[in-house]
């Protein structure tokens, strides 16, 4: 009796470890998760203040400008693309809205609205390039950055402009949650652009067609996908990204400044590629790059906590990456 | 193998010379200062260090691999020379030092990508990072500016009766040896052979992860050297120095015509593209245009010759295809 029943519970359990190694072997977000608990456990253990409500809430708004860029960067990253310059056409977006609003004396909103746009408009810059002359993502977004790094220059000549208007700063604007647990409505923001950006890429034929593009554009055009329209589509949604980073940017720190976010685009990358994302293009998710952002985040906070001097968080970033893909490709070498 | 004129001709190697040659007159008849030795001697210094950047890196790109790290191992290796002369080391041996520990960065870059298999963009990002972060390390926040007379004479001084600066040398040295390298040995072939496709260059013998290990190596050093003379030129040992180089000699690379996709590009053409941004950026100097808006020039350069190039394949491809098809006509035509 006893024998006839456990045999099946064990045969289930086995079956259920196999479908979690399969699951470990298969999704990307999987590394990531990983890295993130290891991290979270670390950190908690070794000191006092990591593991707190207020520490977990500053985690999550110091993610909030770099994770929304790598989710710009995912999209690019996974038509087999790369976008250097995202970080470059936030920092410009920041600085039109933070121009207009103040010294032009626009409405906020309506100087949103055009920061917004033209962060769209250079992201579909550099998508037309890409589809349109066939010019290669990697050199394109180079000249784009150069490009854009020298107009945001020239067009604060050397200033920065502090943002005044509630509706700038309203991501940046904090409630409390259970008494305690302190949130921003930019978090609200990332998590639904999370779920919309999730939602577009898994549930719909866009989203098939994404991956398929990534995958193989040839194959991809051969049965019938508009590919070109498919890449400039991802440049567009992406620049949109970038203008709600820019948002997100105001939010966190009220003034837009030129020399901010210079590494925005390598971190951006960081992100994604710690988040399982293939620089193949054609596998990876939005998960994985949610999830890699917090690593990313989480690194830098705990080593500050650790009272590890900052210094050598930029050392520890780079180990993460390269262990990160390391490890990534010894279990894809398992897998099959 | 002789090429036809017209097919020289039209090269983008040719084409490079004749912009460097349009630019540089025009610069001469518009910019008073332009034409002297001093402007010369001062331009060319400017670009020293990143010019030996790119001698490595044409070739990596060629092979179908990128090193986004050689800025930061020229970073490292400059600390490693400003602390290695803190430390009371002879100015020999601190070079030494210096040139060894960008060898070694080179030489992890090309095990991870080599021996482990890992794609050259992802791991080069991760030791930028690691390598820029080591110098931080090291080093804090504060420069060393206690660098011997002999040294910060070499980045700023010119050859005694010439308007040739001293810290461009070794740049004059390399740039010869990696052209013979590249268009004159087997190796220089095999390097192509990679890039064009690294499954055929395999099945055809050739020994891809020596050549790729070796390249990385190369870079490793060179770009140490490229960081002795920034520490030269400036006349201080950063933890910030030569941050950003990658992407301005990444863009020389390609504005020479090398192309993203490995396989293709000469070295005479990445020296005309290097020549091009330095007379660039001396004659926008000279016009007082901000350092800032010269970056934006050569980034809007890099674009439109990409598409200038593009644009001339297409209608290439277009006038061949007309005429193999009034051939085809004609020769139907025939009973």
């Amino acid at each position: 009796m006893t024998a006839t029943t456990t045999a099946p519970k064990d045969r289930s359990a086995a079956r259920r470890g196999r479908t979690l190694m399969k699951w470990f072997a298969t999704s990307t977000a999987a590394g990531p998760l990983v890295a993130l608990l290891v991290a979270v456990t670390v950190f908690a253990l070794t000191t006092d203040t990591f593991f707190t409500v207020d520490n977990g809430s500053l985690i999550v708004q110091q993610v909030l400008v770099v994770g929304t860029l790598a989710i710009g960067q995912t999209l690019i990253i996974l038509t087999a693309g790369i976008d250097l310059a995202n970080a470059a056409i936030m920092v410009l977006g920041t600085l039109v809205i933070a121009r207009l609003a103040g010294e032009s004396g626009m409405p906020p909103l309506a100087a949103l609205i055009v920061g917004i746009v033209l962060c769209t408009a250079l992201g579909g810059l550099s998508g037309v390039l890409v589809t349109r002359l066939a010019l290669p993502p990697f050199i394109v977004t180079l000249g784009v950055l150069s490009v854009l790094t020298a107009t945001s220059q020239l067009y604060a000549s050397g200033q920065s402009f502090p943002v005044t208007s509630s509706l700038l700063t309203w991501l940046g604007e904090k409630s409390y949650l259970f008494g305690r647990i302190e949130v921003t409505v930019g978090m609200t923001v990332m998590i639904l652009l999370t779920a919309g950006v999730w939602f577009a890429l898994t549930q719909t034929s866009w989203g098939r067609n994404v991956y398929a593009v990534g995958d193989d554009e040839e194959a991809a055009r051969l049965s019938g996908v508009n590919t070109k329209r498919v890449v400039l589509s991802v440049y567009l949604l992406a620049g949109f990204v970038y203008g709600i980073a820019a948002w997100q940017a105001l939010g966190r720190i009220p003034n837009a400044d030129p020399n901010a976010f210079q590494l925005g685009n390598l971190e951006s990358i960081t992100a994604v590629v710690i988040g399982g994302t293939s620089l193949f293009g054609g596998r990876g998710s939005i998960p994985g790059t949610i999830l890699g952002a917090l690593v990313v985040t989480v690194l830098a906070n705990g080593l500050t906590q650790a009272g590890i001097d900052s210094l050598y968080q930029q050392v520890a970033t780079g180990v993460l990456v390269i262990v990160a893909v390391a490890v990534d490709r010894l279990v894809r070498v398992r897998a099959t | 193998m002789r090429t036809s004129l017209r097919a020289r001709l039209t090269s983008w190697d040719y084409i490079l010379a004749a912009l460097v040659v349009v630019l540089l007159v025009a610069a001469s008849l518009t910019q008073p200062g332009f034409a002297g030795g001093f402007n010369f001697a001062n331009s060319v210094s400017q670009m020293s260090d990143k010019a030996l950047l790119v001698l490595p890196l044409a070739l990596l790109i060629i092979a179908r691999e990128i090193d986004i790290s050689v800025a930061s191992v020229a970073g490292l290796s400059g600390v490693v020379l400003g602390m290695a002369l803190e430390a009371g080391g002879p100015l020999p041996l601190a070079i030494t030092l210096a040139l060894l520990a960008g060898t070694l960065c080179g030489a992890l870059n090309g095990v991870l990508v080599t021996f482990v298999g890992l794609p050259s963009l992802v791991v080069t990002l991760g030791t930028l990072a690691l390598f820029r972060g080591l110098c931080y390390v090291l080093l804090g926040g504060t420069p060393i500016t206690d660098i011997p007379l002999s040294l910060t004479t070499f980045g700023n001084e010119t050859i005694p009766r010439t308007y040739v600066p001293w810290d461009i040398v070794p740049f004059l040295v390399l740039a010869p040896l990696f052209a013979l390298y590249l268009h004159r040995t087997a190796a220089g072939r095999r390097t192509y052979a990679i890039g064009g496709g690294p499954d055929i260059a395999r099945y055809a013998g050739v020994r891809l992860n020596r050549i790729r290990f070796g390249l990385f190596v190369v870079s490793g050093a060179v770009a140490a050297l490229a960081g002795v003379i920034t520490v030269a030129r400036t006349s201080q040992a950063a933890p910030d120095g030569a941050l950003g180089f990658e992407l301005d000699a990444i863009t020389v690379v390609f504005l020479g015509g090398v192309s993203v996709l490995g396989g293709k590009g000469r070295m005479p053409g990445v020296c005309w593209a290097l020549v091009l941004v330095v007379g660039l950026r001396s004659m926008l100097q000279l016009g007082n245009v901000s350092g800032y808006a010269q970056s934006a020039a050569v980034g809007a350069l890099l674009i439109l010759s990409l598409l200038a190039t593009n644009t001339a394949h297409r209608v290439h491809a277009a006038l061949t295809r007309r005429r193999l098809r009034a051939l085809a006509v004609r020769e139907s035509a025939v009973p």
